[in-house]
């Protein structure tokens, strides 16, 4: 799908892969709606880029908001074509607390209903509105890119949580591509590894700098910009459905271990 | 990494998903040396696209050290490879009781896996002879082509498919071998192209492979939606290590 003249929504606006995404989509011609549960962060991107960003404050998690900000999106500009779901949490936490009693359910809940529903949450409501729009070139009604995580597949000791909210969002890719593939609508997910946003800000030091020890190359977390390069790319190029896409460096995390990162050999 | 003013090597350039790599290579800037086992249709490809025509088999060893030889003397050294050659042989292991023939197996995993092995280490050489001043410097990218059949390989497809999923098994060792030396390793699984690969099959093995239709788009893929993910790849330096189904969705069931 060409960008230039879309209208996009992209969750997690305000700030780290959402926003770079909002940039890049911007700087390719998209009208973008930026939904975040924080309004600082989607108000500052609306100051910064102007009528072309529609800031909204939402919880992911909730039907009726997302149902009204895709209303209020489609009242501003017309429907949205392209879709992309950054909003996600970390919520760190291991089953077992210090104290040895178990986690509260909540906790877990929590992630999961961020990560997981809440990206489900604007899928449904994207696809039931433009699945009867006219088609663009080549059959195309829209596009859906999400964030999964390198976690889908490798998350750490007290990621259970994220990883099984990550793991849920990269298995979702492949059947919401076969049920929404005859509305001409994409799905296809992106599996980040160590990217520099507030979430990995909060990742304990010792766990970060393994993390980019132990890249192959590059030896670097990435930056928010290249991982919208990725997501323009999948935007852009129509064969590229129902498939998880990880950029990391060539990374595959492991548990760190106590001490110093070890010297790469 | 910035394909301009680069130097570029593609196998299998003489047609399909080749050809188009090395016309997308050409119009972003880079100096292409198009390699393909065919002397002549790579030839006559480079006098339609430009770039440099090389004659090489990739299965073999002196003729591809001849061949980078010449590259690095002519057009300077390589900082991407894309390897593209490859071929397709459906049969079945058994056949009228009878077992395939191993050379049957053997020929399409030395053309498939050992050529793509073959460019790369001699590819790599020269890659790694790159100056950097940092650690984050990209010395060289190299983008493999595997192949869906590496997943969800069908009946008659034994041979094929180990090739294929050899090439994408070498992704993720190749790129933490390769990482300290600032060269990075991915690889593209396409479903059904439109190449002369599928289009010149027997008739029989043609209607099969087009019957396959992905759930979106229901068409096969263009060589130069193919050409599109690796200039992307060539493009992205977080890309590394990881293999990309690029098939509109399609899984391949056992047999059509």
């Amino acid at each position: 799908m060409r960008i230039d003249g879309q209208v996009a929504v992209v969750t997690g606006g305000g700030s780290g892969l959402g926003r770079g995404t909002a940039r890049m989509l911007v700087a390719a011609g998209a009208r973008v709606a930026a939904l975040d549960a924080q309004p600082q962060g989607v108000q500052a991107l609306a100051a910064e880029l102007g009528e072309a960003v529609l800031p909204i404050t939402i919880d992911v998690r909730d039907g009726p908001q997302m149902e009204a900000a895709f209303e209020r999106v489609a009242a501003h500009w017309g429907e949205a074509r392209i879709l992309v779901n950054c909003a996600g949490v970390l919520g760190v936490g291991k089953l077992l607390k210090r104290d040895g009693k178990a986690r509260e359910l909540d906790a877990f809940r929590r992630v999961i209903d961020i990560n997981l529903v809440g990206t489900f949450n604007s899928i449904r409501v994207f696809a039931a509105r433009i699945h009867a729009a006219q088609a663009l070139d080549g059959g195309e009604r829209g596009v859906i890119v999400n964030t999964a995580s390198v976690a889908a597949y490798e998350a750490l000791s007290a990621q259970a949580a994220y990883g099984s909210s990550k793991g849920g969002v990269a298995g979702m890719t492949l059947p919401l591509a076969r049920e929404l593939a005859r509305h001409g609508i994409r799905a296809v997910a992106i599996a980040p590894g160590s990217f520099d946003t507030g979430m990995l800000a909060v990742v304990p030091d010792h766990t970060r700098q393994t993390l980019v020890a132990d890249a192959p190359f590059p030896p670097r977390a990435g930056a928010p910009a290249e991982y919208a390069h990725l997501v323009r790319a999948v935007i852009e190029n129509p064969m590229l459905n129902g498939e998880v896409i990880r950029i990391d460096a060539a990374v595959r995390m492991r548990e760190p271990q106590p001490g110093p990162v070890a010297e790469r050999t | 990494m910035d394909i301009r003013n680069r130097t570029a090597a593609v196998t299998g350039a003489a047609s399909g998903l080749g050809r188009a790599v090395a016309e997308m290579l050409l119009r972003a800037g880079a100096r292409v040396a198009l390699l393909d086992r065919s002397a002549e249709a790579v030839a006559a490809t480079a006098a339609s696209v430009g770039g440099r025509a090389m004659a090489l088999d990739v299965t073999d060893e002196a003729g591809a050290v001849a061949v980078f030889d010449k590259i690095r003397a002519e057009l300077g050294p390589v900082s991407i490879l894309v390897n593209c050659a490859g071929i397709a042989q459906p049969g079945s292991v058994v056949r009228k009781g009878l077992p395939m023939p191993l050379d049957e197996f053997r020929q399409v995993v030395e053309v498939n896996l050992l050529g793509t092995i073959n460019t790369m280490r001699l590819a790599v050489e020269q890659m790694a002879a790159t100056p950097r001043t940092t650690t984050d410097d990209e010395a060289g990218v190299i983008v493999n082509t595997a192949s869906i059949a590496a997943f969800d390989g069908q009946i008659g497809q034994a041979a094929y498919a180990a090739s294929k999923a050899g090439v994408a098994a070498l992704t993720l060792p190749m790129a933490r071998e390769l990482g300290d030396l600032g060269i990075r390793v991915m690889c593209v699984a396409p479903g059904v192209f439109a190449t002369p690969m599928t289009l010149d099959l027997p008739q029989k093995s043609r209607d099969v492979v087009f019957a396959a239709k992905p759930p979106f788009p229901q068409r096969p893929g263009r060589p130069e939606e193919f050409a599109s993910v690796v200039r992307s790849i060539i493009e992205a330096p977080m890309l590394n290590g990881e293999v990309i189904r690029l098939d509109g969705g399609l899984r391949m069931p056992a047999r059509l």
